[in-house]
């Protein structure tokens, strides 16, 4: 089995000494991720948009019997070192790799030239992949391959990556050039002496200008369906209701479909076969007491072990997939940036900010990942304390709604609007205190495509796998201490200490103790020991706002420390849980004079 | 006159650009023809298409980008 890691910056260096390394290069969103799954049957995570692959990925690929390495670098424009993903795609190249695949965008052309010239200045044998040549010809768009194979001095394929078109004679053409090849022609004779000063820069998108017309024929659109949709989602008069009305349809398969598939079918199941199976088999082994009681008690193992992960939590977090990776797939989520760039502005930020603000709602680690394409650290930061502060994963959503609609959906509109007022207070607070600044929206939007069946899937496997793998283990520790803790005792004596604040300041009852310390570990944890109970309306909308604001998980921690540092790490847990406390507080106290 | 002013659907030499290495890498350069597709209400930005391909600038730097007509119209 191929092993296949994301590995941090501190970590390339241990990398880049490996031997028969083949690498993976292109303009952002040009599809390599696509071929970095198809050539070498390995997991990676392909969006329709730039910066996927912020850090770079590998797993072993073979080449006419012979094992390779391939290593899929972060998308570039240029060599010119400015960002975080050019510095490691220099440190690559200059590490001595066999061969380079580089992915030209058919519907780009000029751009991926200028970087095809730049990369021919390495010596390094190299073939290009012409991809998105489907899209091309719906554009009107047609490119002479075997001129720009001469132009370029070696091979061209034509490649459609999402079906699998032109992978095999890729890989060939790639064996045949670094065994065979007579080595680089490298640009020198193409008219670029030397990338780094701006006059040589210059020549280069001259002669990537002069290439792109001798190659490239413009006919009429096939496709104006897909340019008037993409317009009118562009254009606040049209774009403004087309975004709600996908918002709406979004939230309503989400949370419609995630209650139907927990009402009729995951929660009968659970409660009525699986616990009452290990029910009956763990009665018949151990008699009754704490052991008995851990296993299959109120906080059993085997209980909420299942009812929480599979009926609570499991079908928000696959329909949220479901939707998220399908408009990430079509192309909309930067063309929502785009929209919102003017308010986001306001607050700080800047379009482009969205799409990891969005991702935040599915989880946060992915979000603070995500991050890394901020192309300034205030940004990042800044991003990042939003996600951490106001968005609330899939998993707790899916516990909050229960919670609230179990008592009233109108809870929701208070639950709402307040978060939405305290984003807009973070955000505002955030940019006055977070040193720096934030460069505004410049981005390249990508085609709007239709999500291809197999891609869409096998992204949606990997989600799930991955969820499944994350968040189940932490889940099932959170419920063997929960259980511990209950049958222990040791519950009541903490919940007898923070009586003062949950009972006292926040109102709530005492499980609310529960769900504290093991929000600690899972999100979503910090409400479900309150689904179920007998609540007021009043203590429903505190307990979702302090969970809501209320510090993020363990996985989120490890992820602040390891991108940012342990002190931002602690910074944050430590303020949101005040916040969430002071928030939940004044809520309830404010509430309290009117109910 | 600035891009973001620029009346829309209409091609446009650049005669000014700031100094911005992502304008630079997506094709906004000195001297190339660009096609304006629209600018965005109250300071949303601007889209251009460069090249078969579609370009967002915030309003901010759109408004530093300087054009004159081009010949194309």
């Amino acid at each position: 089995m191929n092993k296949d890691f994301d590995v941090k910056e501190k970590d390339l260096h241990k990398h880049i000494a490996i031997d028969n390394k083949i690498l993976l290069m292109g303009n952002p969103n040009v599809g390599k991720s696509v071929f970095f799954s198809q050539i070498t049957g390995m997991d990676a995570i392909s969006s329709n948009f730039s910066g996927t692959t912020v850090s770079y990925t590998q797993a072993s690929m073979d080449l006419s019997g012979k094992k390779y390495t391939l290593i899929d670098v972060p998308g570039v424009f240029s060599l010119t070192v400015e960002s975080q993903a050019e510095e490691v795609a220099n440190i690559f190249l200059n590490s001595k790799p066999d061969g380079i695949i580089c992915v030209l965008d058919a519907t780009n052309l000029q751009r991926s030239i200028e970087l095809a010239l730049e990369l021919k200045e390495y010596d390094i044998p190299i073939v290009f992949a012409l991809n998105f040549m489907d899209v091309a010809k719906e554009k009107g768009i047609e490119i002479n391959t075997s001129l720009l194979s001469t132009l370029l001095g070696t091979s061209v394929i034509e490649t459609v990556a999402v079906k699998n078109k032109g992978i095999e004679e890729l890989k060939q053409a790639l064996y045949m050039e670094m065994y065979f090849g007579k080595g680089s022609d490298s640009c020198g004779s193409l008219g670029c002496s030397g990338c780094d000063t701006l006059e040589a820069k210059l020549k280069l998108y001259q002669t990537a200008k002069e290439i792109t017309e001798k190659v490239r024929k413009t006919t009429t659109k096939l496709d104006k369906n897909k340019e008037k949709i993409s317009n009118l989602m562009v254009t606040p008069k049209t774009g403004i209701p087309i975004a709600l009305v996908i918002m709406a349809v979004s939230i309503g398969l989400i949370v419609g479909g995630g209650k139907a598939l927990r009402a009729f079918i995951l929660l009968p199941l659970v409660n009525d076969l699986v616990v009452p199976f290990f029910r009956g088999i763990i009665s018949s082994i151990i008699s009754e007491g704490i052991i008995h009681n851990i296993l299959v008690g109120e906080y059993g193992i085997f209980v909420i072990g299942f009812e929480w992960p599979f009926a609570l939590i499991l079908p928000y977090v696959f329909l949220f997939y479901i939707v998220f990776s399908f408009l990430e797939d079509l192309g909309y989520l930067p063309r929502l940036g785009i929209l919102f760039d003017n308010i986001m502005s306001k607050f700080g930020l800047q379009g482009g900010s969205i799409i990891n603000i969005i991702m935040g709602f599915g989880c946060a680690v992915p979000a603070i990942i995500g991050t890394r394409t901020c192309t300034s650290k205030k940004e990042r930061l800044l991003v990042t304390t939003l996600v951490c502060f106001t968005v609330p994963c899939i998993s707790q959503t899916g516990a909050l709604m229960e919670l609230i609609s179990s008592k009233s959906v109108f809870l929701f509109i208070p639950v709402i609007a307040i978060s939405l007022a305290v984003f807009v207070f973070i955000a505002m607070i955030g940019d006055k205190l977070i040193k720096g600044r934030v460069d505004p929206m410049i981005i390249q939007v990508p085609n709007l495509l239709v999500p291809n069946l197999r891609t869409y899937g096998k992204k949606l496997t990997i989600r799930m796998k991955h969820f499944m793998s994350e968040a189940f283990g932490a889940m099932l520790i959170a419920i063997v201490i929960a259980s511990v803790f209950k049958e222990t005792g040791m519950l009541d004596l903490l919940a007898k200490a923070l009586s003062p604040v949950i009972q006292g300041w926040l109102g709530l009852p005492r499980q609310a103790v529960d769900g504290l310390i093991l929000g600690i570990v899972r999100r979503e944890m910090s409400i479900a020991p309150l689904v179920g109970l007998d609540l007021t309306a009043l203590q429903v909308l505190t307990a979702s706002l302090v969970s809501l604001f209320y510090l993020p998980c363990i996985s989120v921690f490890g992820i602040l420390a390891s991108e940012f540092n342990a002190r931002t790490a602690v910074l944050i847990g430590v303020t949101t849980t005040v916040f969430a406390i002071i928030v939940g507080g004044i809520v309830n106290n404010v509430g309290m004079l009117f109910m | 006159m600035p891009i973001n002013k620029a009346k829309k659907g209409n091609y446009y030499k650049i005669v000014s650009v700031p100094n911005n290495s992502m304008l630079m890498s997506l094709g906004v350069r000195e001297n190339d023809v660009v096609y304006k597709k629209d600018s965005l209400f109250f300071g949303g930005p601007t889209l251009l298409e460069i090249d078969s391909r579609e370009i967002a600038i915030a309003d901010c730097i759109a408004s530093k980008i300087q054009v004159e007509e081009s010949d194309i119209n």
